[in-house]
C-alpha cells in the first residue's frame, strides 16, 4: 500500500508499561519472589 | 535519510487495511495473495531480502524491517479509501471499504507496533495483528461458509457497519501523536 511521503521512523511498544509502587528510602525492592517464612 | 535516533510511543498504533480470506478462514495479504496471517504478533519480513545483494538490502534496512527506504513491512492506511478514491483507482488498496464482502477481499483495522515507518497516509509496521472487521452484509461473502471460519480464525469482532468500525475500533487521538513523534524523529 501507498502510505503517501515518509514523515519519520518510531518505535511503538505494544503495551502500557508496568508501574511500580513507590518505595520509601531503604525500603526493599519488591522482586516478586516468594519471601521466606 | 539515517533514521538512526527512534522515538518511542507507548501502546500500539491502529490503522486501516485490506485483507484476502482463504477458504479455510485464514486472512492473506490481499496484494501478494499470500502469507497467511495469525490472529496473534504477526512480524513483518522483507520480499526483497533474498533478491537483493547483502549489502544491497542491509543498505536499505540499517535497523532491520521496515526499511525506510523499501517498501516492506505491515501496512496501512490513515482513513478509509473513499468512493471517489476507487472511482480512479491504481491500486487495489484505494478500492473503497464499503466494497467490504466482494469476491473474498475484507476490510478492517489492524493494530501496529515494533519500528514503524510514519507517512502522510498511514504507516508500515514490524508486527501487527488484526483487531476489528466489516464485512458488508448484502455482499456474497457475508452468507459464505468462509466467514464462520474466519470468525473461528480470529477471535476479533466481525462488524456489519463500517461506521461503528471507524467510529470505535478506527485510529483515536493518538494518531495525532503518531505523526508528532514522526515529524520530530525526521531529522
Amino acid at each position: 500500500m501507498d502510505i503517501g511521503e515518509r514523515i519519520g521512523e518510531i518505535e511503538v511498544l505494544p503495551e502500557e508499561p508496568v508501574s511500580w509502587p513507590e518505595l520509601e528510602p531503604g525500603e526493599p525492592v519488591p522482586t516478586g519472589e516468594p519471601q521466606p517464612g | 535519510m539515517e533514521a538512526s535516533a527512534v522515538t518511542p510511543l507507548v501502546g500500539p498504533i491502529r490503522g486501516y487495511r485490506w485483507w484476502g480470506v482463504q477458504g479455510d478462514g485464514w486472512l492473506f495479504s490481499a496484494w501478494f495473495r499470500e502469507g497467511r496471517w495469525s490472529a496473534a504478533a504477526n512480524q513483518a519480513e522483507c520480499l526483497g531480502r533474498g533478491r537483493w545483494r547483502r549489502c544491497q538490502w542491509a543498505r536499505r534496512h540499517p535497523h532491520g524491517v521496515p526499511g525506510w527506504d523499501c517498501g516492506c513491512g505491515f501496512h496501512a492506511l490513515s482513513s478509509p479509501p473513499s468512493a471517489d478514491e476507487d472511482a480512479t483507482a491504481v491500486w487495489p488498496w484505494q478500492t473503497e471499504a464499503g466494497r467490504s464482502g466482494d469476491e473474498d477481499l475484507v476490510f478492517g483495522v489492524v493494530q501496529g507496533w515494533g519500528r514503524v515507518t510514519v507517512g502522510t497516509r498511514g504507516w508500515r509496521a514490524q508486527y501487527a495483528r488484526p483487531l476489528a472487521l466489516w464485512v458488508r452484509p448484502d455482499s456474497p461473502l457475508a452468507g459464505d461458509p468462509r466467514m464462520q471460519s474466519l470468525a473461528r480464525r480470529y477471535p476479533v469482532p466481525i462488524l456489519g457497519d463500517l461506521g461503528v468500525l471507524i467510529s470505535e475500533w478506527g485510529p483515536d487521538a493518538r494518531a495525532e501523536e503518531l505523526v508528532r513523534l514522526a515529524e520530530g524523529a525526521s531529522c
